[in-house]
């Protein structure tokens, strides 16, 4: 009796190994990507680098990230499999299998299921752990050795996961067959056919989610509010796009079905009502493709974005090689600091490149529209008036010009230059109780763009005085006014250098320990604090960050990926199976196989387009947001980013229409044998 | 004025690898007059279906013609086959074939939304046949909330409303309760009185018994045939039963 059982459930997966394989296969990958993500989580060798604190955390998020999602499609994609094959079970069940039969035959395919993904995938994942190890060193710049092991933690959260996984797949089959009797197993399939009532309620609440979501988007100016509103406006949108592929699809249906003169015409009268019919089956379907293309293409494209971007992302953030800055600004001997560190620079054999220097400080104003900025530095009124934020760098004509490389002519005392992004447009300019006047000048816009990409809140501007008495008056003014929360002024030196990558590295390490003998003898500079930052220091640090973001966008991207196919092949043979019947009718009334066949691939084709041109609309919407976010990981190269995005959404294209083709095929196959 | 002429048909099914041949129709020839209601009985496998598929230019014979209003449909071409059929040829069938995805009225309008016709002019033929057929107020319907009656008449209804040459009803009574079937015979009648030539094939003595005329098919000829002449369908149903017995008899 047992070897029956072994036999029957042998037999069912290989006559429907058309379902089951794609399932197996899917879970054996996922199983492998999770081990692999356990497994560089766990290894030795990362947790001991400097600075892997970043990409383990960004490894552990991504652990989460693929646990809720396996999940949740693994536990999909075998409800899909039983409801298709609840009409074999309804016969075994009239045929004289009592329940509990069916429900140990039922118990044997997922021990064999859970057995063959797990196993299979931690064989997989055990392989390849090393190869995706080399791509992460490749990418993140590590040079550490790689070592062949095995994680046993790895090995074990694995079988956990996807343990639980199975048993919950079979419980909810069992619930399934325990739930129905055999003529609603017989009729398992077919259950469903009412046409949809039209939810203008909800159709109504999707334009709406999508239309807010949309907004908080395309307006949220500011870097800062946009992270926290990010999550707020995707959740809309998902909402969103749930309700209108559900309920905005049927509504939009059922008005081109009202319209007579439309509706009634061959192209359309088939199209138009059997879509309606389709959007029921498979609105979650397609709206799924949808929500997880656009995952794909924002995970990949910003993190595309960013590690290609690092280097610019270094640059803007260490204009120069060295970036010392230092304080106090008066009484201290900035030439003989800027000397000392030449000198160590050409000991060391390099030569000093560029030299720029300038002296600032910071405020922040209010923008209260015509009355100007009001200037404040209490933290309470700052944090609530993100959007409204000014901040204002205060800086002599000389160090500007010097800075900047450009001229500005003359400025009288109680004038300045407000130079930044928007523009400033009042005549005046108030600084509590001084008023200057603003004198406009035309800047080439590189000098305007700086100005900008120094901040990420609301504005940003460089607030240029006619000399270095006037700079100091507003200083002293301000540090009498704020007392504890007054600015400080900073002195602020950048020293460019040749030579190579390791060449760089030693004259920094050389200036960095020269700086900390500068620093503690106060006597010699003047300075009391002075502090250097390096680029080719924290290039690792970026490349570590900025490529461990890079691995996890290809790795969950890959694996929306690998789900979408599995969801557009399932998509594709329900539908098959349902439109067989559908189609010989039309060709039995009098249609004929050209006419079905355009019918076919006219409906075949908008379901193909509907998801992805959604997700790219999404994506486009959604650009201006994620441009803000990414400026605060210092990615001010906005059109960077549209190009990984065009990249992505063209190569995402590609790869989504061949799957297309290839599942097509299985479409037509089915549907096919009728025509 | 014969609307339909069979001559000679032969239908020749050859398994895959082409071992064994049956001969499904053997020497077929029969015509239908203008206005006929004709009933096509036969046993299972006698040749009824591969007849109706060569009729309704589905399938193609091995041999003989089909003449339909003058016309050989064993020669149309085939990119010409469907619109021929869906101008000339109206169906009913056994299972109804109605789409579930559109309400009854969308049914019926089928055909006539291929054949490019005007929606004033299949709202204006659409009335008078829904009427009479008792219908009307369910057009707004969709099959799976009507009864089998109901879903038969519709299926007739989609079959007149291109005004075709000729009816093809394939077991239009098999999937009907006594009652329903009883109402969807009468309205066939009713329907030829009205000029209306309609070709039945069927295994029902019921169904046949409304026909005018009935032919009995065996091994892929014609047998035998019956006409009404006076009688009544009572009359004509005892005949027909006798001619079952006398066929069932020779077969042994």
């Amino acid at each position: 009796m047992k070897k029956l059982y072994f036999r029957l459930a042998a037999t069912n997966m290989k006559n429907n190994r058309q379902l089951y394989l794609p399932y197996l296969l899917t879970g054996m990958l996922s199983a492998a990507m999770f081990y692999i993500m356990l497994a560089i989580q766990y290894d030795d060798g990362i947790r001991q680098m400097r600075g892997a604190g970043n990409l383990e955390a960004i490894l552990i998020f991504g652990t989460y990230v693929i646990q809720i999602f396996v999940f949740v499609f693994l536990f999909y994609t075998n409800s899909f499999i039983i409801k298709r094959r609840k009409k074999e079970i309804g016969i075994y069940n009239i045929l004289g299998m009592e329940k509990k039969h069916i429900a140990r035959e039922l118990a044997i395919e997922a021990v064999f299921t859970g057995v063959v993904s797990t196993g299979g995938g931690l064989v997989v994942g055990i392989v390849f752990h090393k190869l995706l190890m080399m791509l992460l060193y490749r990418i993140t710049g590590l040079v550490t050795p790689i070592q062949f092991y095995v994680s046993g933690k790895g090995v074990f959260r694995t079988i956990v996961l996807f343990g639980v996984i199975y048993a919950a797949a079979l419980a909810y089959d069992l619930l399934q067959v325990r739930l129905s009797n055999p003529i609603t197993l017989l009729h398992g399939t077919s259950a469903g056919e009412r046409e949809p009532r039209t939810k203008w309620l909800m159709a109504l609440q999707g334009l709406c989610c999508v239309a807010a979501g949309y907004y908080i988007a395309i307006t949220t100016e500011n870097p800062l509010q946009a992270l926290t509103l990010f999550f707020v406006a995707v959740v809309l949108v998902i909402v969103g796009t749930y309700s209108l592929f559900t309920a905005g699809s049927i509504a939009v249906l059922k008005l081109l079905r009202k319209n007579k003169r439309y509706y009634y015409q061959t192209k359309h009268f088939t199209a138009v009502s059997g879509m309606i019919y389709r959007m029921k089956q498979n609105a979650v379907g397609l709206a799924n493709i949808c929500i997880l293309s656009t995952m794909v293409l924002v995970a990949v494209s910003t993190t595309v974005c960013l590690y290609v971007g690092t280097e610019d992302a270094l640059k803007s953030r260490y204009p120069e090689e060295i970036v010392v800055s230092g304080t106090p600004v008066w009484g201290a001997d900035h030439e003989k600091l800027a000397e000392e560190l030449q000198r160590t620079i050409e000991e060391n054999g390099r030569t000093v490149t560029a030299r720029r220097e300038c002296t600032t400080f910071a405020l922040f104003g209010i923008d209260e529209g015509e009355n100007g900025l009001r200037l404040t530095q209490d933290d309470g009124e700052i944090n609530v008036n993100y959007d409204k934020l000014a901040m204002l760098d205060f800086i002599t004509r000389e160090d500007y010009e010097q800075y900047e490389q450009v001229s500005l002519g003359t400025l009288a005392p109680d004038e300045v230059i407000v130079v930044g992004t928007p523009a400033y447009t009042l005549p005046e300019l108030k600084v509590l109780d001084r008023t200057y006047r603003v004198k406009t000048v035309e800047l080439p816009d590189e000098a305007v763009a700086d100005s900008k990409d120094s901040v990420i809140i609301g504005s940003g501007y460089y607030v240029i005085m006619a000399d270095e008495a006037a700079f100091r008056e507003v200083y002293e003014m301000q540090s009498a006014y704020f007392g504890e929360n007054a600015a400080q002024c900073r002195y602020e030196l950048l020293l460019g250098i040749d030579g190579s990558r390791s060449e760089r590295i030693a004259c920094d390490n050389a200036v960095s320990d020269r700086l900390a003998a500068i620093a503690s003898d106060t006597g010699l500079t003047g300075c009391h604090t002075v502090r250097g930052e390096y680029r080719e220091h924290n290039r690792s640090d970026f490349m570590l960050m900025n490529g461990g973001f890079l691995f996890l966008g290809l790795f969950l991207g890959s694996m929306f990926l690998m789900v979408t196919v599995l969801i557009i092949f399932y998509k594709q043979i329900s539908e098959g199976y349902e439109d067989r019947e559908r189609f010989a009718i039309m060709e039995k009334v009098g249609m004929s196989s050209q006419e079905v066949k355009a019918t076919i691939s006219g409906q075949v084709r908008m379901v193909f387009l509907l998801p992805i041109v959604t997700a790219a609309i999404h994506v486009w919407a959604a650009f201006p947001m994620i441009r803000r976010l990414l400026m605060m990981f210092g990615l001010m190269n906005g059109r960077l980013f549209a190009l990984c995005m065009l990249g992505t959404i063209i190569a995402f294209g590609v790869i989504y229409f061949i799957v297309f083709l290839a599942t097509s095929r299985s479409y037509y196959k089915i549907v096919g044998n009728q025509i | 004025m014969a609307i339909l002429e069979v001559h000679n048909l032969k239908k020749v099914y050859t398994t895959r690898f082409g071992g064994n041949q049956v001969q499904a129709l053997s020497n077929l020839n029969f015509s239908v007059e203008e206005g006929e209601y004709v009933a096509i009985m036969g046993e299972s496998g006698s040749g009824k279906t591969t007849l109706l598929n060569i009729l309704a230019a589905l399938d193609k014979p091995t041999g003989g013609e089909v003449l339909l209003g003058g016309r050989n449909i064993v020669t149309i071409k085939e990119r010409e086959i469907s619109a021929f059929r869906r101008d000339n040829l109206g169906f009913v069938f056994q299972d109804f074939n109605l789409l579930d995805n559109f309400s009854l009225q969308d049914n019926i309008f089928l055909p006539l939304v291929l054949q490019g016709v005007k929606p004033r002019e299949m709202e204006e033929r659409l009335k008078p046949i829904v009427d009479k057929l008792g219908i009307g107020s369910l057009m707004k319907k969709y099959p799976y909330e009507v009864s089998g009656g109901q879903k038969q008449r519709t299926a007739v209804a989609r079959a007149l409303i291109t005004r075709p040459q000729l009816i093809l009803a394939d077991e239009p009574t098999g999937a009907l309760d006594s009652k329903a079937a009883h109402g969807l015979l009468r309205m066939f009648g009713e329907i030829n009185g009205e000029g209306q030539t309609i070709l039945m094939v069927t295994h029902s003595v019921k169904a046949a018994s409304h026909a005018k005329r009935v032919l009995f098919i065996k091994d892929g000829e014609v047998f035998h045939q019956l006409y009404r002449g006076g009688l009544s369908n009572e009359e004509l149903y005892v005949k027909i039963s006798d001619t079952l017995t006398v066929l069932a008899a020779a077969a042994v």
